[in-house]
């Protein structure tokens, strides 16, 4: 038979963990009176403010502003200064008629005073010398010769 | 402010003390870190469903001792010649009580079959007060959310930062320490018996 406890309930061994729990609860009144009396105090205080969510300005768009300023910035300065407007390519680049009539030729006035004087013999000469330069660039296949269709006839 | 929101404040303000005052072990930081955790939660998250408002004041009250915390570590690195951490004078007030003053002892005592069982409770919840004192504040905090507060292990990795199975190791250490203790406690209780 199995022996009865006369004090049922009294003092039951705890385990760790409910020991620990119940001295943190015990310890809970022995906060003192003064240290409470502030805690309430900061506790009515908070009673003032707006619950509201802050939305407060995200910091980070001062320096991603900044950031995409400097780039705008460096992207303006670093463009290209050509003027490409339709325009003035119009006015910078010579029309096909322009051209043919200056026969593609880069002079300048006086070079074209200096042309008009020549002598016809001169003339003939720098037409040799122009046939020359026309020659020389001239890719060389177009230079072999043409192969001969009638030498055993 | 919400008056809900209040009364929640109301409900856990000295818990949320006392775990400061555990990490702090002085009332003045331990006060101020309370306040500004409170003022966060009203201030950022007040708005929120009162179902929130537990884990997320555990969480900025954890956030907030963990700086605290840095911050104490850095004044020590740069004033080494300071003392560390200041002892509990409430528990040394409490040490020094337990032996002469038990005037709200009397409840204690109709609970158990002898003065020097209830002695012996009060003198192992005091240890075991000081041991959490003493554990790292993870491992402290971790026990203090999840068996205290009641926290689910998620809830508690959440406010502490940490894994699962991180607060599930730190709940392991701190169980064991605990165990040990008890059983310290036990054996000296025994021996005293022995030799009265």
């Amino acid at each position: 038979m199995k022996p009865v406890d006369p004090h049922p309930h009294e003092f039951e061994p705890a385990s760790a963990e409910q020991l620990a729990c119940e001295a943190l609860d015990n310890s809970l009144d022995q906060i003192p009176d003064d240290i409470s009396a502030r805690l309430r105090q900061q506790r009515l205080q908070l009673q003032g403010l707006d619950t509201r969510p802050h939305h407060k300005p995200a910091a980070w768009w001062i320096p991603a502003g900044l950031v995409a300023s400097v780039v705008m910035a460096a992207a303006i300065w670093l463009q290209p200064t050509a003027d490409t407007t339709p325009a003035a390519v119009a006015v910078t680049q010579p029309s096909t008629s322009n051209r043919l009539m200056t026969g593609d030729y880069d002079l300048e006035s006086s070079e074209w005073l200096e042309l008009t004087q020549l002598s016809d013999q001169e003339w003939d000469m720098l037409q040799d010398l122009d046939f020359v330069l026309w020659l020389s660039e001239l890719p060389d296949e177009s230079l072999s010769p043409a192969p001969v269709a009638d030498q055993a006839g | 402010m919400n008056p809900e929101l209040n009364l929640f404040l109301a409900s856990i303000e000295k818990r949320a003390f006392r775990m400061a005052r555990l990490a702090t072990r002085q009332d003045d930081d331990a006060l101020e870190l309370v306040q500004e955790a409170m003022l966060r939660l009203v201030q950022q998250y007040g708005g929120r469903h009162s179902d929130e408002w537990k884990p997320l004041f555990y969480r900025i009250l954890e956030n907030c001792l963990t700086d605290w915390h840095r911050q104490q570590q850095r004044q020590r690195r740069w004033m080494f010649w300071r003392q560390p951490l200041p002892t509990d004078p409430h528990q040394d007030e409490a040490d020094g009580d337990m032996e002469t003053d038990h005037d709200d002892g009397d409840d204690l005592f109709s609970r158990f079959r002898s003065p020097e069982q209830a002695l012996a409770r009060e003198r192992q919840q005091h240890a075991v007060l000081a041991l959490l004192e003493q554990l790292p504040l993870q491992q402290q905090q971790c026990f203090l959310l999840r068996c205290w507060e009641g926290l689910s292990v998620q809830e508690t990795a959440t406010a502490l930062g940490i894994s699962d199975g991180s607060v599930k190791t730190h709940l392991h250490r701190v169980r064991q320490k605990l165990e040990r203790l008890c059983a310290d406690h036990q054996y000296d209780q025994e021996a005293q018996h022995e030799t009265g």
